[in-house]
């Protein structure tokens, strides 16, 4: 008896195999969305966790001008510190063949207890003249262990034998201060022996660098205290913990960021999968009714049919997840792939986990159980003999549409159509609601397209207009400004100071950067979400919104400023301005005002150029031979870096979430079809023997569907604005707001995408109808 | 009805077409723009710059002595002929024991000598005594006839010999006595400080900029003591370079600003002949030169300002009083030459333009645009040759 079943099984899903594969799509785009962000993110904190135990990552970082060994033991004695390791750490820049400019870098004591790099080939420095390099500048130069390398260090130039390469959890995130991008031939780490170290830089028997290890009670607000009110007198600069560690910091915002995508795009795609699956599924079985009963009467009882059933949903899902775990693995892989490009953990590998592919798998198959179930015990519930007597012919009333007077509009065939539509509301709004999720959910995936090209236009177009940023190693007099304007092909010069600063209101602070620009500036625009530009006001401090928000201050309150830079002077300014503006957590002032602020005579520590575009290399080049210039930032190049890092990542998950969504879209109007035609197949044949033509009843058929698609796309619309909406009040974090614009190409895209599925489902089904073969249909149930 | 429900159809098919196009036409280009103005067009040199006194006096000592405790301070208002500073003459040096007893042994050594030369005195005159008593008693004898007159010959030249010897004699004392001052003075402690010195005075009208020496001491001729200059009388010196130099007349006006003030007016005065080589501020060697500026203003604006204060010089190189010209911003490289996209109702169209000028946030077009046309302001890259675009 179970053989026969089973043979029923594997007929039924060969015969509805069209229908199968589609569903199973469906179920597939869900599972991988899942597979790709969750796993992603978990490949990437598991990535983290085991990076950062293995080298034994510090929680507590601090430095100091120079300070006596002696107050190490200082440092160990604050409550809640276990551990610590004091270290020399000194500025080099890199003598590397091939590069014309100077590479900056750091020489750093090797940690022996924590923080420690992760050797990747070769061994630890064994001689004072060895150094361990760090990996990604090694392989950007082809350095290999036994090669050597050129540092000036404390104005000597030094050599360095490489032994080995290696990571540091300190720099998984490494980028060359005032960089635009990461670039990892231009910044380079070096870890040789403490005493090599310290006798470069003049540091025997001091330290300048120090890492702890907290107890875990410790209180990390208070040991940062004690440790600053400790180093204060050495040349303390502020202590951080792991959270502003700026390689952690920057790790931990990216890795919150995917979190909150993992989080959100599953849901909304395995949700509309799953509701899509739910009204696919219970049709399909309503079609299967006769059978259901011709089951019944064999004398299979209520749990066995409904068993079967569910195998048969059971199967479905289980190929589709199958198909989307293949494909989870291939995107996942794809989109952690884009996270090395710029995070350097020593084994970012995507992870396909086993309890995460069961657990897509559970929920996928209770989800379409849900739907299944119901329609099962529905149709098991009939007595046999009613379920193999054809359904009781409907009513048939007068349409709505006629009703209401307008049955003048329709042909004899439009009112067949509007009667059918009204005779099973429900069944039509649940069609109409699953085309508009179809449509909503293909406007998602193209609204993350368009969103990085609001954002490029916002960016690139109204905010950095400057052709060339010339940042300075430190600030420089504002003579600088009539030098950079001598220097060829520089039309335009603006002078710009940027200064990290602690805003505190009351018992809130949050650090920022302060970033000054000079009256009538026109190649920087402060502009709001929605593209209005700002003017700095002249005196005081405008913030940016979100950070106002977080301060807990508005417009004319008082904040106190700590400059975090030289003999950090704290300073009262009112808040004069509010900006809501789409990226970052800055605070602006004019640079007059901010020269008055805190005492400085007209320093500036940055330029932002207007630069002729033919002679841009030369220009470039003659920047760089200026000994006090840091960096050059192009704005072509950081554009371009933008769109491979940023952008390109935002259109790799647009362009998967488009397919996957035009993949569902058809599976779910090709099934409203093809089920509709399984319902009808009786009632068309009927039509068929009555005298109506192919063609008539082909028009019957796409009459509904097309009514359907048409009322579908626009709530489709809707919806597509309520999650985007939904999305952008998930995402928006304090790094930043997304603009909204969802532009009308892409619901065109998306309203055509749902129509040409339409299309080629009417069509389909037409070949269907053209070799319906009356006598069988009619005779069924006979 | 059947021509209702076909052209109901119809319009149905065709709103939808329509819809779809339009959604897929591009958006018009939100822009920011800028005029063609007809105006002034002005060029200019910028340079940070200081102020500079025009006449500036340094009193000095003239004599090598003691000077007195300067009581002037830095800006102090000083008249003509204002006593500024006293130079005393130097106290004598410490004696060190071995010369000590040298001019001891020296002072009893002029004692005894001082003591010798009265004795002689004494005795010189006893010898003038008797040689005149001797005289008048030969005279007597050789009146009576007596004596042979040569004996009063001899007699009268006797007493010339020893009023002689007394003389020299008392000169000796004379000079012994002034050993033995000498003597005592050199071994004695030193006299009382003098009251007299030599007064310096201010020789203007203006205020002390700086006190170089403030405190009493003893200072060498010619050190300075004083800096005073007439700060109401203050001219600017900026440094340019020698390149930029070139193109600054003098006469040239100029603005001065970001002082803290109002900007002032100034006229360019001289352009120095000799430049020097300076490491800029971005760590280049570069070679400038120093032009001078008068400050045109009226004084009373910038009372406040004092010597080497910095200012902020904007030189005028060039001036067009009607030129043609519009914000560089919207001028961009095409090609070879340059072009702007003038706004023609709705389109932005492209024109090439020729740039004569420019001064930073200024562009002068020597024909190309015509006047009064509105130009997009840094044109995006999704702007192009009849591009729908919409004035923000």
């Amino acid at each position: 008896m179970v053989k026969a079943l089973d043979r029923k099984l594997l007929r039924d899903l060969l015969r509805l195999k069209g229908q199968v594969l589609t569903i199973a799509l469906v179920v597939a785009c869900g599972v991988a969305t899942f597979l790709t962000f969750v796993g992603a993110f978990r490949s990437l904190r598991s990535a983290e966790d085991e990076f950062y135990r293995a080298t034994r990552f510090a929680d507590v970082f601090a430095q100091c001008v120079r300070a006596p060994e002696e107050v190490a033991g200082q440092l160990s004695a604050i409550p809640g510190v276990a551990s610590l390791e004091t270290r020399v750490a000194a500025p080099v820049t890199f003598d590397m063949p091939g590069y014309e400019e100077p590479i900056r870098g750091l020489l750093l004591s090797l940690p022996r207890t924590m923080s420690t790099p992760m050797i990747r080939e070769g061994s630890l420095p064994a001689s004072a003249d060895e150094a361990l390099v760090n990996e990604a500048f090694a392989r950007a130069h082809k350095l290999r262990p036994g090669a050597t390398v050129s540092a000036l260090v404390e104005g000597r130039m030094r050599t360095f034998r490489v032994s080995g390469l290696a990571q540091s959890p300190e720099y998984v995130f490494a980028m060359t201060p005032g960089a635009a991008a990461v670039d990892d031939a231009r910044f380079g780490i070096l870890w040789a022996d403490r005493a090599a170290v310290a006798a470069a830089r003049g540091m025997e028997g001091a330290f300048n660098d120090v890492v702890m290890r907290l107890a875990p009670d410790a209180s990390e607000r208070a040991v940062l205290a004690s440790v600053d009110r400790v180093l204060q007198p050495y040349g303390g600069f502020p202590a951080v913990g792991r959270d502003d560690q700026s390689s952690h910091h920057f790790v931990t915002r990216e890795l919150n960021e995917l979190k909150t995508w993992a989080i959100i795009l599953p849901i909304i795609f395995v949700g509309v999968a799953a509701f899509l699956l739910n009204i696919v599924l219970a049709r399909l079985i309503g079609t299967q009714r006769e059978q259901i009963a011709a089951l019944k009467a064999f004398g299979y009882g209520n749990g066995r049919v409904g068993g079967h059933y569910l195998q048969m949903i059971a199967v479905i899902v289980a190929l589709g997840t199958l198909l989307g775990t293949g494909l989870g693995w291939y995107l996942g892989t794809g989109l952690t792939a884009q996270y090395t490009k710029y995070f350097r953990f020593p084994s970012l590998l995507y992870r396909l986990e086993a309890p995460m592919v069961i657990s897509a798998l559970v929920m996928t198959l209770a989800l379409a159980a849900v739907g299944g179930f119901s329609a099962i015990r529905g149709a098991v519930r009939l007595s046999p003999a009613e379920a193999m007597r054809p359904p009781s012919p409907a009513r048939y009333r007068r349409s709505l549409v006629e009703r209401i007077g307008l049955a003048v509009l329709l042909s004899n065939i439009g009112r067949i159509v509007s009667r059918n539509l009204g005779r099973r509301p429900l069944r039509a709004i649940a069609s109409v609601v699953g085309v508009g999720f179809a449509t909503a959910i293909i406007a998602v995936g193209l609204f993350f397209g368009d969103a990085v090209d609001t954002l490029i236009k916002h960016l690139f177009g109204e905010v950095f207009r400057d052709d060339v940023t010339v940042v300075f190693r430190a600030p420089v007099d504002s003579s600088a400004v009539s030098e950079l304007r001598h220097v060829e092909g520089v039309l335009h010069v603006e002078p710009t100071r940027m200064i990290p600063v602690r805003v505190m209101a009351g018992h809130r602070d949050k650090r920022v950067v302060l970033f000054a620009l000079p009256a009538g500036v026109t190649l920087r625009s402060v502009r709001t979400v929605e593209g209005q530009a700002v003017a700095v006001p002249g005196t005081g401090v405008m913030l940016n919104a979100t950070l106002a928000t977080s301060l807990g201050v508005g417009m004319g309150d008082k904040v106190s400023l700590e400059v975090l830079d030289g003999a950090h002077p704290i300073r009262e300014a009112t808040v004069t301005g509010l900006v809501d503006e789409m990226f970052g957590l800055t605070a602006y002032m004019q640079l007059d005002a901010l020269h008055r602020l805190i005492g400085e005579q007209e320093s500036i520590s940055s330029a932002l150029l207007a630069v002729d575009p033919r002679s841009i290399e030369r220009t470039v080049a003659e920047l760089k031979s200026k000994p006090a210039v840091m960096a050059i930032n192009r704005r072509d190049a950081t554009l371009k870096a933008f769109r491979d890092t940023s952008a390109g990542w935002m259109l790799l998950v647009s362009t998967i979430l488009s397919a996957f969504a035009g993949t569902i879209a058809f599976g779910v109007v090709y099934n409203t079809a093809r089920i509709n035609l399984a319902e009808r197949e009786r009632e068309l044949a009927s039509l068929r023997v009555l005298g109506f033509t192919v063609g008539e009843i082909t028009t019957i058929f796409a009459g509904e569907l097309v009514t359907l698609v048409l009322l579908g796309i626009p709530l489709g619309f809707l919806i597509g604005r309520g999650i985007i909406t939904l999305i952008l009040t998930l995402l928006s974090s304090e790094a930043y707001r997304f603009p909204s614009d969802l532009h009308a190409s892409s619901l065109a895209v998306a309203a055509l995408i749902v129509g040409a599925s339409a299309l080629a489902s009417a069509l389909i089904v037409r070949r269907k109808l053209d070799r319906l073969d009356l006598v069988a249909v009619l005779k069924t149930r006979d | 009805m059947k021509w209702l429900r076909r052209s109901l159809l119809i319009v149905l098919f065709a709103s939808i077409v329509v819809a779809i196009v339009y959604a897929f036409r591009p958006k018009p280009i939100p822009v920011e723009t800028a005029k063609v103005e007809q105006g002034e067009f002005k060029e200019y040199v910028e340079e940070p710059a200081r102020t500079r006194v025009r006449e500036r006096f340094i009193i000095s000592a003239p004599v090598s002595g003691e000077l007195a405790r300067i009581t002037r301070k830095p800006g102090d208002m000083v008249e003509e002929k204002d006593l500024l500073a006293t130079i005393r003459p130097l106290a004598p040096v410490m004696l060190d024991a071995r010369t000590k007893s040298e001019l001891d042994a020296r002072l009893h050594a002029a004692r005894a000598s001082h003591a010798l030369s009265t004795s002689a005195v004494a005795k010189a005159k006893t010898v003038k005594d008797f040689a005149q008593k001797e005289l008048v008693r030969i005279k007597g004898l050789v009146d009576k006839g007596v004596l042979a007159g040569v004996e009063l010959e001899k007699a009268e030249l006797d007493l010339k010999i020893a009023e002689r010897d007394v003389r020299t004699a008392e000169l000796s004392a004379t000079v012994a006595a002034n050993q033995l001052a000498v003597a005592q003075a050199a071994a004695g402690d030193a006299p009382p400080k003098a009251e007299i010195g030599w007064e310096l005075r201010s020789p203007l009208r203006g205020r002390v900029l700086r006190v170089l020496q403030t405190s009493e001491g003893v200072v060498a001729a010619g050190t300075p003591l004083l800096e005073i200059a007439d700060t109401s009388d203050l001219e600017v010196v900026a440094t340019l370079l020698t390149t930029d130099a070139l193109r600054v007349k003098p006469g040239a006006s100029a603005s001065l600003d970001r002082w803290g003030g109002p900007a002032l007016e100034a006229r360019v005065r001289a352009i120095e002949p000799s430049g020097y080589t300076k490491l800029s501020a971005l760590g280049v060697e570069e070679q400038r030169v120093d032009v001078v500026l008068d400050i045109m203003s009226p004084p009373a604006q910038w009372a406040s300002l004092g010597d080497g204060f910095r200012v902020h010089a904007k030189i005028l190189v060039h001036r067009e009083a009607s030129a043609i010209k519009t914000a560089a911003a919207a001028v961009f490289r095409d090609g070879d030459a340059w072009a702007v996209f003038v706004v023609e109702g709705d389109r932005a169209r492209k024109r090439r333009v020729v740039v004569e000028r420019r001064n930073g946030p200024e562009a002068m077009l020597g024909g190309g645009a015509p006047l009064g046309a509105t130009l997009i302001s840094f044109p995006g890259n999704d702007i192009h040759d009849g591009a729908r675009v919409v004035l923000r």
